[in-house]
């Protein structure tokens, strides 16, 4: 996969490629908007990050133009504007995600990752492997060494969302969004209490502890 | 400022301006009306003198005969005066049989043009003659007065034209007296009754030059002057009531602010010491993400609050079914308060309806239920009510903390006001004021009751 990061600010840039590198993407960097369009409206990228204050040519325009010249170039918007206005006028213009500054690396790699998924079409799985657990996606059962274990919707909500995401780490912020559909994280550790029953469930009693706190960062299930 | 004061004229003088301008036209149109009717009448009633002399003329010959008019003629001369009128017969190819004295009408010459196409015992003809070398134009009528004989008679209009020439000397005159009456008056009445404007602006002049606790005195000075002021006088209140508000805020920002920046400092001078193992580094960036992300959530909430003050028209709106959003975030908090020992309970009537933003709307009740669980003490309840009422949906949240004292319910919904006691708490003092701003955005309307020791709840009024 090739992504093209457009982005001027050189510390948040570098930020960016070293993680994309690590997780196994291919990433090049246009630093001001003329350039970044030159290289969006090549057609060699798997998906775009795009900052909106830039310089020569701001990130609006760029994926405006893309858009009227019907490239259908994924696009993820960097923005340190984050009003519900901002937003929504990025999404309008032919952005496909909206991310605000400062953010979690982790939470641009998920985004990338799953609006990725999502433009390629890749087949739903109807159900996701752990190790020694197994959930069902359609049946909605989850089973650990062949004990069928009971959980509570959103319990089983923010399971699915960890399965899908194995391997990697998913902010509270995340979670917050894609689980309860709230924008916003609430400060009370209303993730943190969720997880903490989750994981009674799926660990307790088991060897091996399958869901890790990774301080500062989120939640990551793996093996 | 004054650069445009000095090219722009005061109200006074516009108000004077107009005053006189409005008398000036009205008048004007008045003398001249009644200037053309009194012409008109004077013109009228000289016609008809002479067109009766003509027919009186012509009764004297039929009566008396030739004689009779020559006497007749010489009798009115001599009392006109013959530079004031004259008479001349003629026969109908224009031959002069008689005539007065012309040797001061020059100019009363035999229109032959006119009688060519004069008919025989054709009603009189008027013409009025200008006189070059006179001051007053002639009125001039011919006419017959008997078989071939027509007479011909001028009059001079002097008198006519002297009367017309005085009325326009009196109407000058009364104008100039009228204009500057009017201006006077116009200025007299302006200055006072905006005497109360530049009182408002003395003092706005004051409270701009930075003396906010200046205000208006309450003068008679008209119902719409008086209203003025006392709307100034409020508007001062509620900039003293905000000025103050504001560096009460400041302070409190730049706290909660500190604290975590103080914090990350500290953190980051201890792990470059020597001895800091790779675990310590990765806790203090673990500490220093914790604490980013809570001065972010502290600047993001902030602007959060301005937008939803900002108001409803800069939000996006959609029918929200507000029940559901109030099970969700029971559902949410329920964990929460199962750990701390709180009973979390609801009644719910299904399916209210509000138009609101969801977003906003979920924070409203994410933040009341955060507060009333945060403030509860363990085996109290809590209780969410969401019920329809009217055209109405109310939203209740009752908790039996630790209430609110009665001097502090009034400043909870302010920016960054934290009690005493909440500042032990998580927090930044920014939850409420987002609630109100959230209902207020929706045209709601929010009250609480309180007391300390008993506990709080927060009732929201939101229009359905």
């Amino acid at each position: 996969m090739r992504l093209l990061l457009i982005e001027d600010d050189e510390k948040i840039a570098s930020f960016i490629i070293k993680g994309m590198k690590e997780a196994g993407f291919r990433i090049e960097h246009a630093a001001d908007g003329e350039t970044g369009l030159a290289m969006a409206s090549s057609g060699d990228f798997d998906g775009a990050i795009i900052d909106l204050m830039l310089p020569k040519l701001d990130g609006l325009s760029i994926i405006e133009t893309i858009r009227d010249r019907r490239i259908a170039l994924p696009v993820i918007i960097l923005s340190a504007k984050r009003s519900i206005d901002d937003r929504v006028k990025g999404l309008q213009l032919g952005g496909d995600d909206y991310l605000t500054k400062p953010f979690a690396f982790s939470e641009l790699l998920a985004r990338v990752q799953s609006l990725l998924r999502r433009v390629n079409g890749t087949v739903e799985a109807t159900s996701l492997t752990l190790d020694d657990l197994s959930i069902d996606l359609l049946a909605r059962t989850v089973n650990r060494g062949g004990k069928k274990i009971d959980l509570q919707p959103k319990e089983f909500s923010l399971l699915e969302y960890l399965m899908r995401n194995a391997g990697r780490v998913v902010s509270k912020t995340m979670i917050m969004e894609r689980v309860w559909d709230y924008s916003f994280d609430p400060q009370t550790n209303v993730v943190e209490a969720r997880v903490c029953r989750l994981r009674d469930k799926i660990d307790k009693g088991f060897d091996k502890q399958l869901i890790h706190t990774v301080r500062g960062l989120g939640y990551v299930i793996k093996k | 400022m004054s650069s445009r004061n000095s090219k722009q004229r005061t109200l006074a003088s516009r108000l004077t301006i107009w005053n006189a301008a409005i008398y000036i036209v009205f008048f004007g149109s008045a003398f001249l009306l009644f200037y053309l009717s009194i012409g008109n009448i004077l013109h009228n009633l000289l016609d008809e003198d002479m067109v009766e002399d003509i027919t009186d003329f012509r009764m004297l010959l039929e009566e008396d005969g030739f004689s009779g008019v020559t006497t007749e003629i010489e009798r009115e001369i001599y009392a006109d005066g013959p530079e004031n009128s004259f008479f001349r017969v003629m026969d109908e190819d224009g031959n002069t049989v008689f005539s007065s004295d012309l040797s001061a009408w020059d100019e009363a010459v035999v229109d032959t043009v006119l009688l060519e196409q004069f008919a025989e015992d054709s009603e009189p003809v008027l013409v009025t003659i200008a006189a070059p070398d006179r001051d007053y134009d002639a009125r001039v009528v011919y006419g017959w007065i008997g078989p071939d004989m027509i007479m011909q008679t001028g009059e001079s209009m002097e008198e006519i034209q002297e009367l017309l020439t005085l009325l326009s000397t009196i109407f000058a005159f009364t104008f100039a007296v009228v204009v500057v009456f009017a201006s006077i008056t116009g200025w007299l009445l302006a200055r006072r009754a905006l005497r109360g404007v530049e009182e408002v602006s003395r003092v706005a002049v004051d409270v701009a030059n930075g003396t906010l606790d200046r205000r208006m005195l309450a003068k008679t000075e008209g119902a719409e002057i008086e209203r003025l002021a006392s709307t100034f006088n409020t508007m001062l209140d509620r900039i003293d009531t905000l000025m103050s508000g504001m560096r009460e805020m400041t302070d409190n920002v730049a706290h909660d602010m500190r604290s975590p920046l103080a914090r990350i400092r500290a953190n980051s001078e201890m792990v470059l010491s020597d001895t800091t193992t790779i675990d310590e580094f990765r806790a203090s960036a673990a500490d220093t993400i914790e604490e980013c992300d809570r001065l972010m959530h502290m600047i993001n909430t902030t602007l959060d609050v301005a937008e939803a003050e900002a108001g409803a028209a800069r939000l996006s709106m959609e029918s929200i079914d507000l029940s559901r959003v109030a099970e969700d975030a029971c559902e949410l908090f329920g964990p929460i308060a199962e750990d701390k020992g709180i009973s979390l309970s609801s009644s719910i009537e299904p399916g209210c309806h509000v138009r609101g933003n969801l977003q906003m709307l979920q924070r409203m009740l994410a933040n009341l239920l955060d507060n009333a669980l945060k403030y509860s003490e363990r085996n109290s309840r809590v209780t969410v009510g969401v019920n329809a009422r009217d055209n109405t949906v109310l939203v209740s949240v009752r908790d039996e903390g630790t209430g609110i004292s009665q001097q502090d319910l009034k400043k909870i919904f302010d920016r960054y006001f934290r009690c005493d006691e909440s500042r032990s708490k998580s927090g930044c003092g920014l939850g409420l004021s987002l609630v109100r701003a959230v209902t207020m955005a929706h045209g709601g309307s929010i009250d609480v009751v309180s007391a300390a020791g008993t506990g709080s709840e927060f009732r929201i009024t939101l229009p359905a």
